[in-house]
């Protein structure tokens, strides 16, 4: 029988501090940092204060925290593609006071997406939810855990 | 698994913390599943930053930290009772008076100077790990007189990536808070509230020192083992 997960709980920044990508301050990466920021709303259009997100990709895996104003930012590289998936940061989302977390995935407004074997699962109308918008810094991509604007989530089942 | 709930529910008699809105932050659409190697599909090459020597010592080598010295010892093993070696533990805790060195923290109890509260480790081949630290006061996490969370232990594990991610909680055998504890009281299987109590380990224990806690993990579901 697994362990039973529990909460994050408001401390855990003592243990789990944010991070960029680490390979990022080889000379290599220099020219390629991105930044994908946003906030966390929740159902009432309201944000989500604390938690954590973490992203995985072919590159390595950061973690930013959600501030009180919900809001978060993601410092990384653009993402090689893998066979069968456009470019993409897997994310995960933890809210500070929830057992549960939430798998998601952000692709790049840039990226032919057609042939993304789990973004062409999600119903036609909500894919947008999960494409970041390009601003002058970088890229934004606001995400809702609840309600009318809910991103598209993902249960992981084992295999 | 996929009806677990999203939010730890308020037993009864406690009065609702104003930090948690989980109506408002539960999705309500049908997630999409999808099999655990479609995420693994893009796990990095490389593993996590290595840790240092000493990163599991909590106290340090001046052992000035207040409170009762422990060792919280332990095997990460799957589901098939395979060893999950090289799987980094982070853990965080209060200090001996129950207090977080965290901005966050606003109890007026006493920051010890000489604990920071955090440590990490990676497991060995066999999954086993340890950590030398103070056992946690008690938190008071609400204002009801008996609003108190059991003492815990945070932990979180993980392996090659999110599939391997699990966040959970060590606490102490006997305490009398167990009975009260809102995390304790959420786990919905009887015998999976037992899992997340540690035990005494006489066998790895210091003579005149420090007395050992074993907390045994096990990954359940999508935590694979990492291969290799």
């Amino acid at each position: 029988m697994p362990t039973p997960r529990t909460v994050l709980g408001p401390y855990f920044t003592l243990a789990l501090e944010p991070h960029e990508l680490p390979a990022l301050h080889s000379d290599s990466q220099n020219g390629a940092v991105i930044r994908v920021h946003g906030r966390l709303y929740g159902a009432d259009g309201k944000p989500v204060p604390f938690g954590m997100i973490e992203t995985q990709q072919p590159e390595g895996l950061t973690r930013s925290e959600i501030q009180p104003d919900g809001r978060f930012e993601i410092v990384t590289v653009k993402p090689a593609a893998a066979a069968g998936r456009a470019p993409h940061l897997s994310v995960m989302i933890q809210i500070a006071s929830q057992v549960r977390r939430a798998f998601t995935f952000l692709y790049f407004p840039e990226d032919d997406h057609s042939q993304d074997v789990v973004l062409q699962m999600v119903d036609e109308g909500r894919r947008s939810g999960l494409i970041a918008q390009r601003v002058a810094d970088g890229y934004r991509v606001d995400l809702h855990i609840s309600g009318p604007d809910e991103t598209p989530l993902f249960e992981l089942v084992p295999a | 698994m996929l009806d677990e709930p999203w939010h730890d529910e308020i037993p009864p008699g406690f009065t609702k913390p104003s930090y948690s809105n989980p109506d408002l932050w539960s999705p309500r659409s049908q997630l999409y599943a999808i099999p655990s190697r479609l995420l693994d599909v893009s796990s990095p090459v490389f593993g996590h930053t290595a840790t240092q020597e000493g990163d599991n010592d909590l106290i340090g080598k001046e052992s000035l930290a207040l409170g009762e010295e422990i060792l919280v010892v332990g095997r990460v093993t799957d589901s098939w009772g395979r060893p999950a070696a090289g799987m980094l533990l982070e853990i965080w805790q209060a200090n001996a008076a129950g207090r977080y060195r965290h901005k966050n923290d606003p109890r007026l109890k006493p920051v010890d100077p000489h604990f920071t509260g955090a440590g990490r480790t990676l497991t060995a081949t066999d999954g086993s790990y340890w950590f030398r630290t103070i056992k946690p006061g008690a938190y008071p996490w609400g204002s009801d007189v008996d609003a108190w969370r059991a003492q815990h232990i945070h932990f979180s594990i993980s392996g090659r990536g999110l599939s391997e991610r699990l966040i959970t909680q060590m606490l102490f055998p006997g305490d009398p808070l167990i009975d009260r504890d809102i995390i304790v009281h959420n786990v919905r299987d009887e015998k999976a509230k037992g899992l997340l109590i540690s035990r005494i380990d006489w066998t790895m224990s210091v003579p005149e020192r420090a007395i050992a806690y074993r907390f045994d993990i096990v990954l359940g579901g999508t935590c694979g083992t990492p291969t290799e």
